[in-house]
């Protein structure tokens, strides 16, 4: 769900007026994309919700200082991205298995393993194991551009880096990425043939 | 995107790791996609030609099109979004808890008011300009630049008072002075009418520029006379200031014209001033109090036996500066001049202000009949009383007017 900025704006001078129905569609329009970029980045859906709730409160109470020159996803994430770097610094997080199957609550439901769900099933755990392997930078990058579609130029001053160095992050964890992707593919695949 | 200079010749680069047909002998180097334009295609830097160009490209490079396959692959897998609970319930009341949805009609009405507000301040600011427009004095909160008006204020107030002591005084002069004068000259009690007057111009103290002009102007401060004492003197003591002794064709006017520059003449001056018809003027009958602002003197023509004394002695002293000397001085004059040590006589009062004020003047009106006091009080600035003072230094006249006289 996206909109033009004219609707964005509208929406924006509504809910700041106190409009209840203006706010909702803000957070339906945002909530998926902000929420999948912070569990990629943490790896804790736990922290995601947190987060992804008090970005949305902090930005809806605050709408009267919104600068209309600037996107409102753009300021959102930045609110969001301090967020999470403030609830880092109080619990940092940690990236195991089982955390990031139980995030899939219908992970061991036996109804509904079908090969097909199994397989996409495990193509994300591995994307999300790999993700996991890169760097900060590199996996914020990734997650910004290849998950979310943020030009570079966006990406840059959204993390207040050159652009050069955006590329350069976007580059490297790109290629390590496709490389653990592939190991655990292959190791997939492998143990897949054992239990044939 | 093609390379630069068209050179598609693969490149090592250590830092990227070995190329995927390194290990592929049946690729020739020509053949072989550089990393430089995946990484270009995969940050969607590429138009449709260029990638046209680099697919036609991958058919020769098998390696490098298994690499990009599996790579596409993995980032579409990436771009899957997981599922994402709703949070719009829990953060919706959680705002609510800081901050009041409106309902609808209560926005309009939030926002009527606003509009309202907003309406009355432009209204408000629109009145505000237009009476400023059509009444400007009426709205200016500051104060007039009109510091003569104060001035003419404070200064009539204090004549006022002052002539009110010479009144009181001359009052008494009388039982003083009875056993000298005779019944021609018997002073009566004195009424006081003043009014006052700004002087508009230069114009009216006739050229400044020339030092005669501005001694006459300057001489004469403040003068108190009583033309009830004074029945014959019905003289205009503007005229006088306005007129150089060497300049005004009536030699009765110059001689008044002498005496008020003079203040206090001498006996012999007094003798030679008087005339068959005014013969009042400066004579012993007439007491007049004046003084300039930088060097305040008295001139009490009435009283031959006082005014050189007076003159000579009394005012010396510097009224704003000294007025705790001043007021001494006063005290130890003679007994009609008792009540000018009282509180409504401030010379300070007086002549305060001189700065920015060029001339003020309080007078009676033009015409002075018998029986009608007057005040006229004259002010410049100090300018022209150094004027004045550079110019009576030298000498006096070398002719005096008087001497005309029959």
């Amino acid at each position: 769900m996206s909109m033009t900025r004219a609707e964005e704006r509208k929406l924006i001078r509504l809910a700041a007026a106190g409009d209840k129905d203006a706010a909702a569609a803000f957070i339906k329009c945002h909530q998926n994309s902000l929420y999948a970029y912070l569990l990629r980045m943490s790896g804790r859906p736990d922290m995601a919700e947190d987060v992804v709730q008090e970005a949305f409160v902090r930005v809806l109470t605050n709408l009267d200082r919104f600068d209309p020159k600037y996107r409102f996803s753009t300021w959102l994430f930045t609110i969001a991205r301090r967020l999470y770097v403030n609830a880092c610094q109080k619990h940092k997080p940690a990236y195991d298995s089982d955390m990031i199957g139980n995030w899939r609550g219908d992970w061991d439901l036996p109804s509904k393993a079908t090969h097909d769900h199994e397989t996409a099933t495990n193509a994300r755990s591995a994307i999300d194991v790999t993700l996991a392997k890169l760097s900060p930078e590199q996996r914020e990058v990734i997650v910004l551009f290849h998950q979310l579609d943020w030009p570079i130029a966006v990406i840059a001053q959204h993390l207040g880096m050159p652009e050069g160095t955006v590329k350069s992050h976007l580059h490297r964890g790109r290629r390590k990425m496709k490389a653990l992707f592939e190991s655990d593919r292959k190791l997939s695949e492998q143990v897949a043939e054992v239990w044939r | 995107m093609d390379r630069p200079g068209g050179d598609n010749t693969p490149r090592p680069d250590p830092r990227r790791g070995p190329h995927p047909a390194d290990a592929d002998p049946r690729v020739p180097d020509a053949a072989r996609i550089p990393d430089d334009l995946v990484d270009a295609f995969f940050d969607r830097e590429l138009d449709r030609e260029a990638q046209r160009r680099m697919f036609d490209r991958l058919r020769g490079d098998p390696p490098r099109c298994e690499e990009i396959t599996s790579t596409r692959e993995m980032l579409r897998e990436l771009r899957r979004k997981p599922d994402a609970p709703d949070l719009t319930g829990a953060i919706l009341a959680r705002v609510e808890s800081r901050r009041a949805f409106l309902t609808p009609t209560w926005r309009k009405l939030v926002t009527t008011g606003r509009l309202a507000v907003a309406a009355g301040v432009l209204l408000g600011i629109g009145l505000a300009a237009t009476a400023q427009r059509l009444w400007p004095e009426a709205t200016t909160f500051r104060d007039q630049p009109a510091p003569l008006t104060g001035f003419v204020d404070s200064t009539r107030a204090d004549a006022s008072s002052s002539f009110r002591a010479l009144e009181r005084t001359l009052g008494a002069a009388p039982r003083q002075i009875a056993g000298r004068l005779g019944d021609e000259f018997a002073p009566v009690p004195l009424v006081a009418s003043t009014h006052a007057e700004a002087v508009p111009s230069d114009r009216v103290l006739g050229d400044r520029a020339r030092p005669d002009a501005i001694d006459m102007a300057a001489a004469t401060r403040y003068f108190a006379c009583s033309s009830s004492l004074w029945p014959s003197a019905a003289c205009d003591f503007r005229t006088i200031e306005r007129h150089t002794p060497t300049h005004q064709p009536d030699p009765a006017i110059n001689a008044r014209a002498a005496a008020a520059r003079w203040g206090a003449p001498a006996e012999r001056d007094l003798l030679r001033l008087r005339m068959p018809d005014r013969s009042r003027l400066l004579h012993g009958h007439e007491p007049g109090m004046s003084g300039s602002g930088d060097r305040p003197f008295a001139a009490f023509a009435g009283w031959p036996d006082r005014a050189p004394r007076l003159d000579a002695e009394l005012f010396h002293t510097d009224p704003p500066h000294e007025p705790d000397a001043f007021r001494a001085q006063l005290a130890d004059r003679s007994a009609w001049l008792a009540e000018a040590r009282s509180a409504t006589f401030e010379p300070r009062a007086i002549l305060r202000g001189s700065t920015g004020v060029r001339v003020l003047e309080l007078h009676v009106p033009e015409h002075v009949t018998p029986g009608q006091p007057r005040i006229v009080t004259r002010w410049t600035p100090a300018a022209a009383v150094g004027a004045r003072a550079a110019h009576d230094r030298p000498t006096p006249p070398p002719s005096h007017p008087a001497d005309d006289l029959p």
